[in-house]
């Protein structure tokens, strides 16, 4: 028996306590999904081609700066809600339920978007090494949908990716990504380390909306750290620390590896070269200093790169749309887990049958993977992801305006006030450059319809919301409370506990 | 028989002695069956999420007699949702060992690949079968349960065992166990509400 017959006046605190978390497994935790290879081989390099904007190293110094300020607020807020893992709890605590209910679908639109864009790039990355080892060539889709099935059984099976295998991948990443920056700026155009994608004027260019979205896609996951809320050591510190240190880490890799690309390019070049050699580019440089197996080591690395980041967003929607089935915000059918592995099989093959959609029709119609897959709808799920970052900002502060008890004015008003108008701008900038993110004529239909998608969402989770308002009061009542309160989805009656308010909830407008 | 000894026998394959539900969610039902077997003992009270004892005499058995000591001893926790996540820790093997001394199981040590593991086999299998196969046929016959039996039924369902034991149950199932559990008093339905709460959750946890 592990229990010792000696009881201490604190075991189970201590017992609990001793299964916390620090700092340090709470960046690792939210680093683990970052996947950066993905982001500096993918998106930097096709933003630099599509964009034709070289400004994207000063855009993430931006934006990190704006996130951590946007944290401030956010963590705090984190500390006295429970169920404190989306966005939409949080929304729906400052501004409403049916507030809520919008960003709820913006949510799962934007993360849905950012899983399925990556099948795009799969094929891109691995088809290359499967045809110089294997001799196999085979299309995109083929590649894609082996990924797909791999993806959808880990997910109905709760096959988490082991923590040490992500953790050695990661590290792997970030070394790669370091060797290749140190060596290109080893290697600068014309012998002159040019810091020109670094200077500030870049953020008042035209086009910066479109640099602040794609920098925006590269902190994607910095959300989640508020997750490990009510797990970590010292909730004061823990989490708020660890935010803080995730996105310095992301941001100092992100601007180290973006500036070098165009240090070795030279700044005139590096749009024209990415245009040519698409997301090659990153490679081509490594070959070119460091020569082939470096290349081949980046390459592998950036294909497992990929699969892990469709692994994540893929069990980050699939908990996403269980946790609004065990609200019966979605049918409650959604709600329910598998007995032997406890995963949330029906969530999880939702989000599989959206991707197999998308892939099939981008084969069909023979859409181009890398632009048209990966790209737009990576930094349309980037785009949705700022503008829930924007509308959190707003709930943090109506929050704070009805419940000030325990934060100082700096975490509960000014940083929160500060961000929100930060963010809001980042926002309209976007909206008014998505020809340009996406490089399309500025009258081209896709620049509205794209960003659209979300007032779309939106307007369907506040129709909902009203539904379910006039039909279901029980369970418009406890939008909000997620799966961590008596959501009575099996066989509880909760008319029968109406009068026993959640402890520590504070109650919904 | 004890609320935690007929969970434990559910959950587990009867010929292998395999848990049949994810060890989380295992863990967090036994919990709360050992929470409701001091309920119903009378020992223990919940109202609001938050525990108190009674007072009335421990429990004879030796493990409920632990708790009952624990739960005395640290009278700053009095969250249930606290105690749950506590017991859900150590629960599975702790029920383990009170069955394996009442000689109901018995522990087999297999070798593995890396280190060995503990299964436990039951001595009898048709005393292990029984607990599954009765509740069954009382639910699927509409029998009136008693709180033992209402509990035990809400625990599997809470715990998304349901499909586990009722293998061809369906709404009219559901509505059994549904007013089964109505009809327990409020310390009862609130371990379930809380259990189900805490099984959600676990899912929900990256970890």
């Amino acid at each position: 028996m592990s229990h010792s017959s000696r009881l201490g006046a604190d075991r189970v605190s201590r017992t609990l306590a001793s299964n916390r978390l620090g700092v340090p497994a709470v960046v690792f935790f939210v680093l683990s999904a970052a996947t950066p290879l993905t982001v500096v081989a993918g998106v930097v390099t096709t933003g630099f081609a599509v964009t034709g904007i070289i400004g994207l190293p000063i855009a993430f110094v931006a934006i990190a700066l704006l996130l951590a300020l946007f944290s401030v607020g956010y963590v705090a807020m984190s500390r006295h809600i429970t169920n404190a893992g989306a966005f939409y709890t949080y929304v729906t605590h400052g501004l409403g339920r049916p507030a809520g209910v919008a960003a709820a679908y913006m949510a799962l639109l934007a993360y849905n978007l950012l899983q399925v864009g990556l099948y795009g790039i799969i094929g891109i990355a691995a088809g290359p090494k499967l045809d110089e080892w294997f001799g196999i060539t085979v299309d995109w889709w083929v590649i894609a949908l082996v990924a797909w099935a791999i993806v959808g059984i880990l997910g109905v099976l709760r096959i988490d990716v082991n923590g040490t295998i992500l953790a050695v991948l990661l590290l792997a990443e970030m070394a790669i990504i370091l060797i290749y920056a140190l060596a290109s700026l080893g290697n600068p155009a014309g012998d002159d380390v040019s810091f020109e994608a670094l200077q500030i004027g870049n953020l008042f260019e035209s086009g910066v909306g479109a640099i602040l979205v794609l920098a925006v896609l590269g902190f994607v996951g910095f959300e989640a750290s508020v997750v490990y809320s009510e797990e970590s050591r010292d909730p004061k510190r823990t989490i708020a620390l660890a935010t803080y240190i995730s996105i310095a880490v992301v941001a100092a890799v992100y601007v180290l590896a973006s500036w070098a690309m165009t240090v070795a390019a030279g700044p005139d070049n590096i749009v024209g070269m990415a245009q040519e050699l698409q997301n090659g580019v990153i490679f081509v440089q490594a070959d070119e200093f460091l020569g082939g197996t470096w290349v081949d080591i980046g390459e592998v690395l950036f294909v497992t790169s990929v699969f892990a980041a469709m692994i994540s967003f893929h069990n980050t929607v699939a908990r996403y749309v269980f946790a609004l089935g065990r609200e019966r915000v979605l049918p409650s059918v959604l709600g329910r887990t598998s007995p032997s592995s406890g995963a949330p099989v029906a969530a999880s093959i939702v989000q599989s049958v959206i991707g197999l959609v998308v892939i099939v029709i981008y084969a069909a119609f023979d859409l181009d993977p890398l632009v048209e897959l990966f790209f737009y709808l990576g930094t349309t799920g980037g785009f949705g992801v700022l503008t829930l970052v924007a509308l959190t900002s707003v709930a943090v502060i109506a929050f704070f305006a009805r419940h000030p008890s325990g934060e100082n004015v700096w975490r509960r008003a000014i940083a929160p006030v500060l961000a929100m108008i930060l963010l809001v701008i980042v926002v309209i900038l976007a909206i008014a450059n998505y020809d340009i993110l996406i490089g399309v004529a500025s009258d081209a239909p896709e620049r509205w319809i794209l960003p659209g998608l979300f007032v779309v969402a939106a307007g369907a989770g506040l129709l909902w919301a009203q539904a379910l308002k006039t039909s279901r009061p029980d369970v418009y009542e406890a939008i909000g409370r997620g799966a961590n309160a008596a959501t009575g989805i099996s066989v509880l009656d909760l008319s029968a506990q109406e009068d026993e308010p959640e402890p520590g909830q504070p109650s919904l407008r | 028989m004890l609320l935690a000894n007929d969970f434990f026998h559910i959950v587990h394959d009867v010929g292998s002695g395999k848990l049949r539900l994810n060890s989380r969610a295992a863990g967090l039902g036994l919990a709360g069956a050992l929470l409701g077997e001091l309920i119903l003992n009378n020992n223990l009270h919940v109202a609001s999420g938050t525990l108190s004892l009674t007072g009335a005499q421990p429990p004879a058995d030796d493990l409920g007699y632990r708790i009952v000591r624990q739960l005395t001893a640290d009278q700053q926790t009095r969250s249930l949702r606290t105690w749950l996540a506590f017991l859900s820790q150590s629960a599975l093997e702790r029920v383990a060992v009170r069955l394996a001394r009442e000689g109901e199981i018995e522990p087999v040590k297999s070798r593995k690949l890396f280190g060995s593991s503990v299964r436990y086999l039951p001595v009898d299998p048709k005393v292990a079968a029984w607990p599954s196969d009765r509740l069954y046929g009382l639910v699927n016959r509409g029998d009136p349960l008693d709180f033992h039996d209402a509990m035990l039924a809400g625990l599997v369902a809470v715990t998304g065992f349901t499909k586990g034991v009722w293998w061809d149950g369906d709404a009219v199932t559901l509505r059994h166990i549904a007013a089964a559990v109505g009809s327990m008093p409020m310390s009862m339905r609130e371990v379930l509400a809380h259990t189900e709460a805490a099984v959600g959750d676990a899912t929900l946890s990256p970890r």
